[in-house]
C-alpha cells in the first residue's frame, strides 16, 4: 500500500515537475508560430510578429537561404500581411547554393510585401531573382555578396529583376535593393550577364549602396543597371560601383555598360564605373552610362576604362537632362577614357554614338573634370558634342591631357542653321596633336581692359571699363575686333 | 521514517530528472551551439537561438561599453562569421556611460578583416580616444541628439595620431606586418583603400574637450567608394573658452605630390577619392568654442561625392574664418545653410587645384561677411587665375558653377579672381554665377564668366526697346524681341545707358 501510494506520488511529481519545467521555460510557445520573434511579456516569453527569423524555419524544401525564405513566404506569413524576414542567421556559402529563387512559385496575389534582411557572406544563386511588388532586400553592406553561377544566360540577362509584368500586372512600387554586392562566382562561365534590371518598378523603387563586380570571374560583365521604359519615376539610384570583369583586360568587353537609362527617373546620384580595359590594344566598353531618355539627373560620377563616360541620346531622344560633377581619367591599373560626356547626333553617329535614332537637346552639364595619366596616348576630352560639332579639349598648351575641366555647358535646341548653346569653356581653333581640327567654342568673356591674345572665333568680350568704341568685342578669326556702338 | 525519507529523496530525484528532461523540449536542437549574445526566436519546437545578430547586452560585460564591444570584435563568435551586426542598443540605453578604448583598438596581427555594423544605444558615450572604423564597417546610432559620442576633456588620439573623434579607416600599418591595419591591402601599394565605411544617425560632441589641438569630428583620408557620413550632428558648446575648436568633417582626397598633406608625413597618400556623399549634417559651435571652429574641409584633387545637406553655424563673437573650405576638384556642395563665419564657403584658399566644382542652393544667415568667397592665391595676385595651370605653378580656382546663392547680409558672392562683388544689398539672391577660365595670356584679366545678376555684365531679354533707359552694369547686353521695334534689337549698356548696337 505504502509502495503503491509512493509510486502514484512519484508519477504525480514527475508530471507536475515536467509541466512546471515546460511552463517556466516557455509558457506560451504552443501558441507561437515557427520563426516568430521571442520577446518577454511581463516575466514570460512570448512570440512577436514584428519579424520572422528565417534561420529556424522548418519544413523548407532545402537548407539554402532561398528555400528557407521561400518557406517563410509560403507557409508562415499570413497572406498579404507584410513582414520583415530576417535571414541574417542563415549560413551561406558555395556549399549551399540557391537553386531556386526565394520568390519561386509566388504570384501577384500571394507575394506579400516584405523586407528581407540578408546575411554577410556569399549567397551563390543559380537562378534569377525576380522581386515582387513592395519587396526590399537589404544586406550588411558589402559583406553581403550575391554571386551568380548560372548555367545559361537568362532571356533577360540579369541577376535580379525589379518586378515583372506577371508579379505586377499594374506596375510595381517600392522595390528596393540596398547594401549588397553582386558578383560572378569563381566558377561562373556565362558571359554578358547583367546586374539589375528594372523594367516594371516605378515610384519608391530604388537601388542604394550596391557594388557590381565581375572581377572574380567570367560573367558579370554585361549591363550593371538597366532602367527600362516601364520604370518611370523610379529611383534615385545612389552610391553604385561597377567593375565589369577581369576579361576586359585581355579580351573584348565592348558590351559592358555601367547604366542604361530608358525612362525619366529620380536619377543616378553617386556612381563609379571602372573597366579594366586598354583603348590602345583592345576594344574598350563603348559607354559607361547610356542616357536615352528625357528628364534625368546624373550627379557625382567617376569613370575609368570606358571609351565614353556619359553618352547622351544614342538610341533614343534625350532632352531635359542635367549632368552635374562627372569626371574621369586613366587610373593607372584601370583603363583610360576618351570622352567624359559624349552628346550624340542622330544624323552622323561616330564611335560610341552608334545609332542613328537618337537626338540630344536641352542638356545642362555642370562640372566636368578630366584627370589621370598625362601621356598623349590617353588623351581625353571633357565634352564631345556631335550635335554642334564641338570638342571641349581643355588640355594644357602642349596638347597633352592633364587636368581639363568645364564649368558650364548647356546645349539648347537647333534653330536657324545653328543651336542655342552656352558654355564657359573657351576652345580656340588652334589644332593640337590630339585634336587636329577642333571647332572653336565661343564664350562670353569680361574684363576691365581692352582684350588681347587669341580667342575662340565667335566669342564676345565685354570691357566693363570701355566706351562706345571699346565696350564690346567679337572674336573674328581668333582675334578680338571692336564693335563700335553707334 | 526511513521509508518516508527514502521516498522523499526519490521524489526529489524524480522531480529533478523531470525538469532536466523538460528543458531540452524547449531548447531542442541548438542548446549545444548557442552563444551568449544570440537572439531568441521561436523555432519548430519552441524557443531556440538565431545568429542574425550579436546582442552585446547579453554577453559578459566589460568595464564599459567599448571594452565590451572590443571583446566581441576580438572574440571567436564574431570572427567566425563573414561579418555581423552587433546590437549594443541594450547596453545602458539613455544613460551617460564611459568608453575608455577604441572598439577596434585591439588590432589583429594581420589587421581588421571581418566587417561589423555596430548599433549604438541612446544616451551619451564619453569617448577617451579616437574610434578608427575599419574596412566595410559602420557605426549607427539611434539618431542625432539621441545617440551622442562625446569627447572627454583629455581626449587622445589612436595609433595614427589623427586628432579625430571618428576616423573612416586609416593609413596606419606599423603593427600589421606589411598591410594596412584598418583597410587591408599591402601597405607598400599606396594608397590605403577602405570601402563601405559609414557613420550614421548620431551626434559627435566636443564641448568637454580642453586640449590645445583642433579636434576633428570625422576624418576621412583612407576610405573611398561607398563610404558615407549621414544624419550626423557635430556639436561644440564648451562652457569656457576652448583653445582651438572643432572641425566637423575633414576629408582628404588624393593630391599628387603634396607633401603638406597629413598622409605624406608617413610617406603615404590620402585617398578618400569618390567617397561620400556626406549628407544631412548639422554643425553647431557655441560662443566659447575655439577660434579654429569650422564645419567642414574638403581638400584634394581626386573628387568626392560632395556634401548634400548641411546646416553650419557658430555663435562666436569673433567670426571664425570659414564655415566650409573647398580646396578640391570635382566636388558638389548642395543644400547648405551657413551662419556665424567670415566666409561661408571659402573656395581655393590653399592654392591647390580647385576646379569643376558645383555649389547649389547655398544660403547664409544674418552674421556673415561673405557667403561664398572665391579666393585668388596665384602668385600673380588678385585679378589673375592660373587655370588650367602651367607646369609647376600654383593652381587656382576655375570652372566653378554656383546655382542659387542667398544671403541675409554682407556679400553673397565675393570673387577675388575677377574682382566681382555681389553684395546682399543688390544681389540677395543669385540664380547663376559661373566662373570659367582665363582667356589669352596669363594674368590678362579676361575671363569667361556668366551671371544672371545684373550687377555685372549679363544678358537680358524683353519685348520693348530700352534705348536711352538707364542700366546698372556697363557691358551688359539686351535683346529686344519685338518684331516691330524701330530703335534696335541688340543693345549694350554703356556706362549707365542702354545703347543700340544693331
Amino acid at each position: 500500500m505504502i509502495a503503491r501510494n509512493a509510486a502514484v506520488t512519484t508519477w504525480t511529481y514527475l508530471m507536475l515537475a515536467f509541466c512546471v519545467g515546460w511552463w517556466a521555460s516557455s509558457p506560451t510557445w504552443v501558441n507561437a508560430q515557427d520563426t516568430e520573434n521571442a520577446v518577454y511579456s511581463a516575466s514570460t516569453l512570448t512570440s512577436s510578429l514584428d519579424y520572422y527569423d528565417a534561420s529556424v524555419v522548418s519544413g523548407a524544401a532545402g537548407t539554402d537561404i532561398c528555400s528557407m525564405i521561400n518557406r517563410v513566404y509560403t507557409f508562415i506569413i499570413p497572406s498579404l500581411q507584410g513582414a520583415v524576414i530576417d535571414a541574417r542567421g542563415i549560413s551561406v556559402g558555395a556549399s549551399n547554393p540557391c537553386t531556386t529563387s526565394p520568390w519561386a512559385g509566388l504570384t501577384a496575389s500571394t507575394a506579400t510585401p516584405a523586407t528581407i534582411l540578408l546575411p554577410a557572406g556569399t549567397i551563390v544563386i543559380e537562378a534569377q531573382w525576380v522581386l515582387p511588388n513592395a519587396t526590399r532586400i537589404i544586406g550588411e553592406n558589402r559583406g553581403t555578396q550575391i554571386a551568380e553561377d548560372f548555367s545559361s544566360l537568362p532571356s533577360d540577362p540579369f541577376m535580379i529583376l525589379m518586378g515583372s509584368s506577371t508579379l505586377c500586372p499594374s506596375g510595381c512600387q517600392g522595390i528596393v535593393i540596398q547594401d549588397v554586392a553582386l558578383l560572378s562566382w569563381s566558377s561562373a562561365s556565362v558571359a554578358k550577364m547583367g546586374g539589375i534590371d528594372n523594367e516594371n518598378a516605378g515610384e519608391f523603387s530604388y537601388v542604394d549602396h550596391v557594388a557590381v563586380n565581375g572581377a572574380s570571374g567570367v560573367g558579370l560583365d554585361g549591363t550593371a543597371l538597366k532602367i527600362g521604359t516601364g520604370a518611370a519615376n523610379s529611383g534615385p539610384y545612389t552610391n553604385i560601383v561597377y567593375s565589369p570583369g577581369a576579361n576586359c583586360s585581355g579580351l573584348t568587353c565592348s558590351y559592358s555598360v555601367c547604366a542604361q537609362i530608358l525612362a525619366p527617373t529620380r536619377g543616378i546620384h553617386g556612381m563609379t564605373c571602372t573597366a579594366d580595359s586598354n583603348t590602345t590594344t583592345t576594344t574598350p566598353p563603348a559607354a559607361a552610362i547610356e542616357l536615352d531618355s528625357d528628364n534625368n539627373s546624373i550627379e557625382d560620377i567617376h569613370f575609368e576604362g570606358f571609351y565614353d563616360g556619359v553618352v547622351v541620346g544614342d538610341s533614343a531622344a534625350a532632352g531635359g537632362n542635367v549632368i552635374v560633377n562627372v569626371n574621369g581619367g586613366y587610373g593607372g591599373d584601370s583603363g583610360p577614357i576618351r570622352n567624359i560626356v559624349h552628346i550624340c547626333n542622330g544624323s552622323a553617329p561616330p564611335s560610341a554614338c552608334g545609332s542613328t535614332t537618337g537626338l540630344a537637346k536641352d542638356l545642362t552639364v555642370l562640372g566636368v573634370g578630366v584627370g589621370g595619366n598625362t601621356s598623349p596616348l590617353y588623351h581625353a576630352y571633357a565634352i564631345r558634342d556631335d550635335v554642334t560639332g564641338t570638342i571641349i579639349d581643355d588640355s594644357t598648351a602642349s596638347g597633352i591631357s592633364g587636368e581639363g575641366t568645364v564649368g558650364l555647358y548647356a546645349l539648347g535646341e537647333g534653330a536657324q542653321n545653328g543651336h542655342s548653346r552656352f558654355t564657359t569653356s573657351p576652345v580656340t581653333s588652334g589644332a593640337s596633336s590630339t585634336n587636329p581640327s577642333p571647332n572653336p567654342s565661343p564664350v562670353w568673356a569680361t574684363g576691365s581692359t581692352t582684350p588681347s591674345g587669341s580667342c575662340p572665333t565667335g566669342a564676345i568680350f565685354t570691357n566693363t571699363g570701355g566706351s562706345l568704341s571699346t565696350m564690346l568685342y567679337v572674336c573674328v578669326s581668333s582675334a578680338w575686333v571692336a564693335i563700335t556702338i553707334p | 521514517m526511513r521509508i518516508a525519507m527514502k521516498i522523499g529523496s526519490q521524489h526529489a530525484l524524480y522531480a529533478a530528472v523531470a525538469i532536466v528532461l523538460a528543458l531540452p523540449a524547449v531548447f531542442p536542437s541548438h542548446s549545444d551551439a548557442q552563444t551568449a549574445g544570440n537572439k531568441a526566436v521561436y523555432g519548430p519546437s519552441g524557443v531556440t537561438f538565431s545568429t542574425a545578430y550579436i546582442d552585446a547586452s547579453a554577453v559578459a560585460q566589460g568595464s564599459n561599453i567599448c571594452v565590451t564591444l572590443s571583446n566581441i570584435l576580438s572574440g571567436t563568435a564574431f570572427n567566425n562569421t563573414n561579418g555581423a551586426v552587433i546590437d549594443a542598443r541594450g547596453i545602458h540605453p539613455g544613460t551617460t556611460q564611459p568608453c575608455t578604448v577604441d572598439p577596434w583598438g585591439t588590432i589583429p596581427s594581420g589587421g581588421w578583416d571581418t566587417p561589423a555594423t555596430i548599433l549604438l544605444p541612446s544616451g551619451t558615450i564619453t569617448i577617451s580616444k579616437t574610434w578608427i572604423i575599419p574596412n566595410f564597417s559602420k557605426i549607427i546610432g539611434e539618431g542625432p541628439g539621441v545617440t551622442t559620442l562625446a569627447a572627454v576633456s583629455n581626449f587622445v588620439t589612436e595609433v595614427d595620431n589623427v586628432n579625430a573623434m571618428v576616423e573612416m579607416g586609416s593609413i596606419y600599418s606599423a603593427a600589421c606586418s606589411g598591410t594596412y591595419c584598418f583597410c587591408g591591402g599591402t601597405a607598400s601599394t599606396k594608397p590605403a583603400d577602405c570601402v563601405g565605411v559609414g557613420v550614421r544617425d548620431l551626434t559627435l560632441d566636443a564641448s568637454s574637450y580642453t586640449g590645445s589641438s583642433k579636434i576633428i569630428g570625422v576624418e576621412n583620408q583612407a576610405s573611398q567608394e561607398l563610404s558615407i557620413v549621414d544624419h550626423v550632428t557635430f556639436n561644440d558648446a564648451p562652457i569656457s573658452t576652448q583653445s582651438n575648436g572643432m572641425l566637423g568633417l575633414d576629408v582628404f582626397a588624393n593630391q599628387s605630390g603634396n607633401t603638406s598633406f597629413p598622409c605624406a608625413i608617413s610617406g603615404d597618400t590620402c585617398s578618400s577619392n569618390n567617397s561620400g556623399p556626406y549628407s544631412n549634417l548639422i554643425f553647431t559651435a557655441g560662443s566659447h568654442a575655439g577660434a579654429g571652429t569650422q564645419c567642414a574641409a574638403i581638400t584634394g584633387e581626386a573628387g568626392i561625392r560632395g556634401i548634400h545637406g548641411m546646416s553650419c553655424s557658430s555663435a562666436l563673437s569673433t567670426l571664425p574664418a570659414a564655415g566650409i573650405t573647398l580646396d578640391a576638384t570635382s566636388t558638389t556642395i548642395e543644400d547648405v545653410y551657413i551662419n556665424g563665419f567670415t566666409d561661408g564657403i571659402q573656395v581655393g584658399e590653399k592654392g591647390l587645384a580647385t576646379q569643376a566644382d558645383v555649389l547649389i542652393n547655398i544660403t547664409g544667415g544674418s552674421t556673415m561677411t561673405h557667403l561664398i568667397h572665391i579666393e585668388s592665391v596665384d602668385s600673380a595676385g588678385i585679378g589673375s587665375s592660373n587655370c588650367p595651370p602651367s607646369a609647376g605653378s600654383t593652381e587656382d580656382v576655375c570652372d566653378l558653377s554656383i546655382l542659387q546663392a542667398t544671403s541675409a547680409t554682407g556679400t553673397t558672392i565675393q570673387d577675388d579672381i575677377t574682382s566681382a562683388t555681389l553684395a546682399h544689398s543688390t544681389d540677395a539672391t543669385v540664380g547663376m554665377y559661373v566662373l570659367g577660365e582665363e582667356l589669352g595670356s596669363s594674368a590678362s584679366g579676361q575671363y569667361s564668366r556668366f551671371s544672371t545678376s545684373p550687377t555685372y555684365p549679363s544678358w537680358s531679354v524683353g519685348n520693348t526697346s530700352p534705348a536711352g533707359d538707364s542700366c546698372t552694369s556697363s557691358g551688359s547686353l539686351y535683346s529686344n524681341t519685338s518684331a516691330t521695334s524701330t530703335t534696335g534689337t541688340l543693345f549694350a549698356c554703356v556706362s549707365t545707358t542702354w545703347m543700340a548696337v544693331k
